[in-house]
């Protein structure tokens, strides 16, 4: 009977304490203690009530009063049983009461903590959102600056190594080493025209000297001719004797003795003007080969200073050319460990896009747990995790993303994978 | 005279990036933001290849190489796809829609080359 009735007590506390909004209230709570507490005390008055009852109906006689005395002991024990198992379930439904105080302070707490979140998500999650898109931006606007730089870097590197390699004469016809052949070969030319120029005077001056022994050859034969002249003049003298001793008869003979000692007289002094002109001519022609001799030694040293000169310009200038060849291989060499590590480089920047396409898809789903909280407004929203996690997963586009999600170690990924179709 | 390439990508670095290592080798370049934006850029011009990213705004890099092959005058025009998706499936659809060859971010500028090389119209 009394769990009976702590079971009807207990069904009404609850059909009286959840009422309305459904929300435990202090109100609802003293409402069902006040409801309960008003059971207990009629036991004993429905005793006595009956005992009345009994003896103005059954009038007063001995088995009457028996009764009537049994009727108040049994009010007067149910009453206390009553009031007992009142008092015990009253403190049950303290317990009860304080329990469901408790659950109720709990629950409240718990909205105001989801409210909280709820405000929280709302405030935070767009914050969040524009914080990753200005980050990206920036990371963005960074790399394509130094995308840039790096392309300065690479074009001008190229135009110092094909300045270099055509001013080294490794390309093109205008370089030092085709300047330098250029050169070497017209300065061999000169000193070789200097050269003939000085063989051909030395013949000159063979020629030349060749003459003295014709002066030699002209001087005998004016001597012979000085000769020929004395013993002409002796034969007209022995004439002109003979002429004389012949007479009349040799009178004219005689004029033609004359005639030819006049003759003989005359040849003789042309052969000594003929050996005089001679001796000038040689003295002329020993002074020139004198002097051409002396002019062909300043000649040849001049020509050996220049050939020496020469060969030193052309070997400070190859010299020059060799420093220059060798500083453009260097360059040529360090341009291409410099190409290799742009290259590289280029490679490191193009991670930029796989980060900036990881934050887009961090970014996109701050923005989508955004809506859909905004959306849900203050009655809270029932998030699916796993529908979630898995929809964030289908969006990943590279492997990084899927090892990242499972909590694996970040894969690398390849580089240069190419499929030809 | 040189060949011209399109290169149409939504990052910017990454456009600079392709066209240190296309103009290094000698092709004349033309940048695109989106596959809208290179549809803008491709009447009237000679074009010998395109390097197109997948993943864009306005137009992705997909809808693009349909978009191109209904062009009578660049339907020819050989494609790379130059992404970060390497799903097989992904690759699929690029080839489906015409693409020649799909290049995984982040590209060797020496074996990216070797592929246009391969590919650049004559």
């Amino acid at each position: 009977m009394l769990h009976w009735k702590e079971d009807i007590a207990e069904r009404d506390f609850n059909r009286l304490a959840f009422s309305g909004d459904g929300c435990v209230t202090n109100k609802n709570i003293n409402s069902a203690k006040a409801w309960m507490g008003v059971t207990w005390p009629y036991a004993p008055v429905v005793g006595f009530a009956g005992t009345i009852l009994l003896l103005l109906v059954g009038g007063v006689n001995a088995m009457n009063l028996a009764l009537s005395v049994l009727l108040l002991a049994v009010g007067a024990a149910a009453g206390y049983f009553a009031l007992a198992a009142g008092r015990k379930h009253e403190q049950a439904v303290a317990e009860q009461v304080a329990a469901m105080h408790r659950d109720a302070e709990a629950e409240r707490t718990a909205r105001c903590r989801a409210q909280g979140l709820d405000t929280l998500c709302r405030s935070v999650l767009p914050i969040w959102a524009r914080q990753i898109e200005a980050a990206r931006k920036q990371t963005e606007a960074a790399i394509a600056a130094l995308s840039g730089r790096f392309a300065g870097i690479s074009e001008k590197l190229e135009a110092a190594e094909v300045a270099s390699r055509d001013a080294a004469g490794g390309m093109g016809s205008g370089g030092m080493v085709a300047t330098l052949d250029a050169s070497r070969s017209d300065l061999e030319a000169i000193t070789r025209s200097l050269h003939t120029a000085l063989e051909n005077k030395q013949e000159m001056l063979h020629e030349i000297a060749g003459l003295a022994g014709f002066t030699d050859e002209l001087k005998k034969m004016a001597a012979d001719v000085g000769n020929i002249a004395g013993q002409t003049n002796l034969l007209a003298l022995n004439a002109a004797i003979e002429a004389a001793r012949a007479g009349d008869a040799g009178r004219g003979f005689a004029v033609v003795a004359d005639a030819v000692r006049n003759l003989s007289t005359q040849s003789g002094e042309t052969g000594k003007r003929i050996t005089e002109r001679v001796d000038a001519v040689n003295a002329a022609i020993a002074a020139t080969l004198a002097a051409a001799d002396q002019t062909a030694k300043l000649d040849q040293a001049t020509i050996g200073g220049a050939e020496s000169a020469v060969a030193g310009i052309l070997g400070r200038f190859s010299s020059s050319v060799a420093a220059l060849e060798t500083s453009s291989e260097i360059l040529q060499r360090e341009s291409l460990g410099i190409r290799g590590e742009v290259a590289d480089v280029l490679v490191s920047l193009q991670f930029q896009d796989r980060v900036n396409q990881m934050l887009m898809h961090i970014q996109e789903d701050l923005e989508k747990l955004n809506r859909q909280v905004s959306a849900a407004g203050d009655d809270g929203v029932a998030f699916d995790a796993d529908g979630w996690l898995k929809e964030l997963a289908n969006s990943y586009t590279m492997i990084e993303q899927h090892t990242v999600h499972v909590g694996n170690e970040e894969a690398r990924p390849r580089i240069s994978e190419i499929t030809f179709f | 005279m040189a060949k011209t390439i399109l290169v149409v990508d939504d990052s910017s670095s990454l456009r600079q990036v392709v066209g240190i290592a296309l103009k290094g080798a000698g092709y004349d370049v033309i940048e695109a933001c989106d596959g809208k934006d290179a549809l803008g850029k491709l009447p009237g011009t000679k074009i010998h290849l395109i390097i197109s990213d997948v993943n864009m705004p306005n137009m992705d890099g997909i809808t693009f190489v349909k978009e191109v092959k209904k062009l009578p005058q660049h339907k020819f025009v050989p494609i790379i796809m130059l992404t970060t998706e390497s799903q097989e499936a992904k690759k699929q659809e690029g080839q489906a829609a015409g693409a020649k060859a799909w290049v995984v971010k982040p590209f060797q500028p020496a074996q990216m080359l070797a592929a246009v090389s391969k590919l650049v119209l004559p």
